[in-house]
């Protein structure tokens, strides 16, 4: 155990420079390798961790925008919907509308239709019910009938207010008294006297007839007088019994 | 000459195999960092991976001790790691002798380790600050911090001395005295002799160091608490 002074002074600068000499050639290359490294390594991850960042972000910005169309498909679904239900409503009540314009229509058609058949049917009974009473008629006309509606007549004419009197009256002494009568028979000499009188006795104007026969007459007379004609004959009477309800109708 | 002895004169100064011996230690371990590490790529070999391995064990084992900055303390308390693991290994080549069982060498170490302390500490926050820790917290420690730093310097330098030679010492009485092969359990604990000293030098020195700057930061931070 001894202590030289020369070889502790060198083994002092000895180290001295080994120091040097590793931190030249081993440290500071090795520390600067792995920073290097070290440093790209967290280059790496810092650009992985901002291409993560940025997926991310893409990726929410991609699900954002799928929510906005999902949601914009949602609502314009929905206003379709409420458009086509709008629409279908508008054409069932169009339909609706149409279905009873048309039942309407129809109605009213077949109340027209109905109402002229039934006018129809009325004409066609009268003109049966007139057929048929004109063939009554005409099987039970005869003489006694043409003088009671000769009496008829008569009675009529007598019964005739002053007024109509004063305007056959003038329309006799227009025909100087000259009357034609119509008879659906010949007349016998007293129907035709007093068919004579009665117009001479009313009318105040001595009138002369002349008498023919008119075979559709059916039964009675009919007389005409200048502009006027009076008739009491079925044939008349049953006219106005066919026209009767038409025209009350 | 003995095995310690003055090898031959470069002047008036007698160089001694402890002193060639380092230098062959210098040279080699300078030789192979230069070339090691002439090409270094950021996609590394073998050779690259177990250098950054060993830079980084020693960066983070220096860490454990002195968080704030290893790297500054890396190239002084790993080249004693280094430089002393292979002094100590040398003892097992036969013909050569480990530098360290030379108290000149390990005094030297001891010194530079003495003189790192301060120089640490000064430069962590001034001369006024560093010396302020010697009357902390009492003046009248001073003189125990001081007989402290010298006790643990020399300690330093004799434990491994006294620890290398013993130990080269054991191993040549066990092979004079046993014969042939007997002594290779000796030379295996020499191994883990050489390992554990290495690691206990190096590991005191950065406690050394470490303890010189953090007193500094302690008596700041008492002053800072106190004002």
């Amino acid at each position: 155990m001894q202590l030289d002074l020369t070889s502790f002074i060198l083994e002092l600068i000895n180290f001295a420079v080994l120091v040097w000499i590793l931190h030249r050639f081993l440290y500071r290359p090795v520390l600067a390798a792995i920073d290097r490294r070290r440093s790209a390594v967290e280059h790496t991850l810092s650009e992985a961790k901002a291409a993560r960042e940025q997926a991310a972000a893409a990726r929410s910005e991609v699900e954002t925008r799928l929510a906005e169309w999902e949601s914009e498909r949602a609502q314009a679904r929905s206003a379709l919907a409420a458009e086509l239900a709008a629409q279908r409503e508008k054409g069932l009540a169009d339909a609706a509308r149409a279905a009873e314009q048309e039942r309407a229509r129809l109605a009213a058609l077949q109340a027209k239709q109905a109402l002229e058949q039934q006018r129809a049917n009325e004409s066609r009974a009268l003109e049966q019910a007139g057929t048929f009473v004109a063939r009554l008629l005409e099987r039970l006309s005869g003489p006694e009938l043409d003088a009671r509606l000769v009496e008829l007549f008569a009675a009529d004419l007598a019964g005739l207010g002053t007024e109509r009197r004063t305007v056959l009256a003038e329309a006799a002494r227009a025909a100087e008294g000259r009357v034609a009568v119509h008879s659906a028979r010949p007349l016998d000499d007293a129907a035709r006297a007093r068919v004579e009188q009665a117009l001479s006795e009313v009318l105040g104007v001595d009138c002369h007839a002349e008498f023919a026969v008119d075979a559709a007459l059916l039964s009675g007379l009919s007389v005409a007088l200048g502009p006027w004609l009076l008739q009491a004959d079925l044939r008349d009477e049953l006219r106005f019994f066919s026209a009767g309800p038409r025209d009350a109708g | 000459m003995n095995d310690t002895g003055t090898l031959f004169h470069l002047g008036p100064l007698g160089i001694s195999v402890t002193v060639v011996t380092t230098w062959a230690i210098m040279l080699v371990l300078g030789a192979f960092s230069a070339l090691a590490t002439r090409r270094l790529r950021d996609d590394p070999g073998p050779l690259q991976t177990v250098l950054e391995g060993v830079v980084l064990a020693m960066e983070r084992a220096i860490a454990a001790v002195y968080p704030q900055t290893p790297r500054m303390l890396l190239p002084f308390v790993g080249t004693l790691w280094l430089f002393l693991l292979a002094a100590n290994l040398l003892g097992i080549v036969p013909g050569l002798h480990s530098p360290t069982r030379d108290l000149s060498l390990t005094a030297a170490l001891a010194l530079l380790v003495f003189l790192s302390v301060h120089w640490y500490g000064i430069r962590a926050d001034g001369l006024r600050a560093y010396l302020r820790h010697y009357f902390s917290p009492n003046p009248i420690l001073f003189p125990f911090h001081v007989m402290s730093e010298l006790s643990r310097t020399v300690a330093l330098a004799v434990r491994l001395f006294g620890n290398m030679a013993s130990l080269e010492m054991a191993a040549l009485l066990v092979l004079l005295l046993a014969g042939f092969l007997v002594p290779v359990p000796i030379l295996l604990l020499h191994v883990i002799e050489a390992l554990v000293q290495a690691y206990i030098f190096g590991m005191l020195a950065l406690v050394y160091i470490a303890g010189g700057i953090q007193s500094q930061e302690i008596t700041k931070e008492r002053k800072e608490s106190q004002t």
